[in-house]
């Protein structure tokens, strides 16, 4: 199973989970991912990632300004954002659940 | 008054390389991809991280992973021809090198990387000097530029940059326009080594003049010991000095001593009942100026004469005044019957 591309495919709900938690500049997005367990997903997938999501309405993003540190741009999660996050939650259970009868898993996943 | 917060060099360099692969992009849009990537420099630098590079891979990987994620359309060779030959080039190399496989070659390669230094010194002094053909004529594979001593300086010249470039090659940020530039180097430089090596195995022995001692062409005319000589003098065994004597080779032709291309008006030159004039009667005889007359038939040489005391061959020569006694029999006077 290749991780990367499941990586690929499960990154925008990733990003949007963190985001609603708390809203978050790159780098601490990153942070958080990694810290969460995604040790392998990468810099750059993370900030592209958080543009798109940007463009298309997901995310809102605002400049904080910093006397301690460069300004960040932070991101924040919209209405938008918010119903794509759901809609991800769903199709994640969904497809893990059918994935773990096929494998034979006994883990069991609570949405 | 904000404090601004300067990137280490390497991270400079990095995101002047990324800003380069995303150039295509309109400038809002560049500028917000990297503001969050340049952020995170800065904090990864306070935080002390090092080898930024190193981290996050080759720049043009990295903005490919951006576009890709940011949803952008791809940056494609294909693309308004932005990608250079030589972009695709030291991609593949790039390919090549960041396969994990190669981390072991890549480091022993790092190990040996001052011997190259030092060789594309070389090559780089022996390039010159195989353009403007100025080699040692000692060691045809040392470069020679004027003097000994203007070449070793030169030479250790070009060796301090090299090791130098070395050096600071190492600290250069992988993708950046200034590792580009020393790879391009070391690629013309590798390259220039091929006719380098060529002309080194080539002459492997040293160019030396030989002087050879070419014989001079034959004489035309009557020589002796390649000198030309102006008249011979026949004598008898007995001592007297012989008259308009011809003279023939061992094939037959005569010995000619000039010859009609050289016209002598006071020459005596025998002439036959054809006409034709020999130039092969000794001795050679001349008028006196203005005249037919030989002044002194008979004059010669000083030449000491031996004593043939050889019992002479069958037929006896005409002694000096003697009536001629030959071995035929000398014809009867006609008798009355």
């Amino acid at each position: 199973m290749d991780r990367s591309q499941l990586l690929r495919g499960t990154l925008d709900a990733a990003v949007l989970a963190t985001v609603a938690e708390q809203d978050g500049y790159g780098y601490d997005v990153l942070r958080r991912l990694r810290g969460a367990g995604l040790n392998d997903v990468g810099d750059a997938s993370v900030y592209g990632t958080l543009r798109r999501l940007y463009r298309g309405g997901a995310l809102t993003s605002y400049v904080m300004p910093s006397d301690e540190g460069p300004h960040r741009r932070y991101y924040g999660i919209t209405d938008r954002g918010v119903a794509l996050l759901d809609e991800a939650r769903l199709t994640w259970a969904d497809f893990s659940a059918t994935l773990n009868l096929l494998l034979g898993m006994d883990v069991g996943v609570t949405a | 008054m904000t404090k601004t917060f300067s990137l280490p060099p390497d991270s400079a360099a990095y995101l002047e390389a990324l800003r380069a692969e995303l150039a295509d992009l309109p400038a809002d849009e560049r500028d917000e991809l990297l503001a969050d990537v340049e952020t995170s420099m800065i904090e990864a630098a306070e935080e002390g991280e090092e080898g930024i590079s190193d981290r996050l891979g080759p720049p043009s990987l990295f903005a490919e992973e951006l576009r890709v994620a940011a949803g952008i359309q791809g940056h494609s060779p294909t693309h308004a021809g932005q990608a250079s030959a030589l972009d695709s080039v030291v991609a593949v190399i790039r390919r090549l090198l960041a396969d994990p496989r190669m981390e072991g070659a890549l480091r022993l390669a790092g190990e040996f990387a001052p011997i190259w230094w030092l060789l594309r010194a070389y090559v780089a002094a022996a390039a010159i000097a195989w353009a403007a053909d100025s080699w040692s004529t000692e060691h045809p594979a040392v470069p020679r530029f004027g003097s000994v001593a203007l070449s070793v300086v030169v030479f250790v010249a070009f060796a301090a940059i090299s090791l130098w470039l070395g050096v600071r090659g190492r600290r250069i940020a992988s993708g950046t326009p200034a590792q580009r530039a020393l790879v391009l180097l070391n690629l013309a430089l590798a390259g220039t080594a091929i006719p380098v090596a060529v002309h080194a195995l080539d002459t492997r022995a040293p160019i030396r003049e030989i002087v050879v001692a070419v014989p001079a062409e034959p004489q035309a005319g009557l020589t002796k010991n390649g000198a030309p000589l102006r008249n011979i003098f026949p004598y008898t065994r007995d001592g007297r000095l012989l008259h308009d004597v011809l003279l023939y080779d061992e094939f037959g032709q005569p010995i000619n001593l000039g010859g009609p291309g050289f016209p002598d008006p006071n020459r005596r030159v025998l002439v036959t009942a054809g006409g034709a004039r020999l130039y092969n009667s000794f001795p050679v005889r001349y008028f006196e100026p203005h005249s037919r007359k030989v002044a002194h038939p008979n004059a010669g040489p000083s030449v000491k004469l031996p004593r043939v005391v050889t019992p002479p061959l069958a037929t006896p020569l005409k002694r000096h005044g003697a009536k001629a006694r030959t071995k035929s029999p000398r014809r009867a006077a006609p008798a009355s019957r």
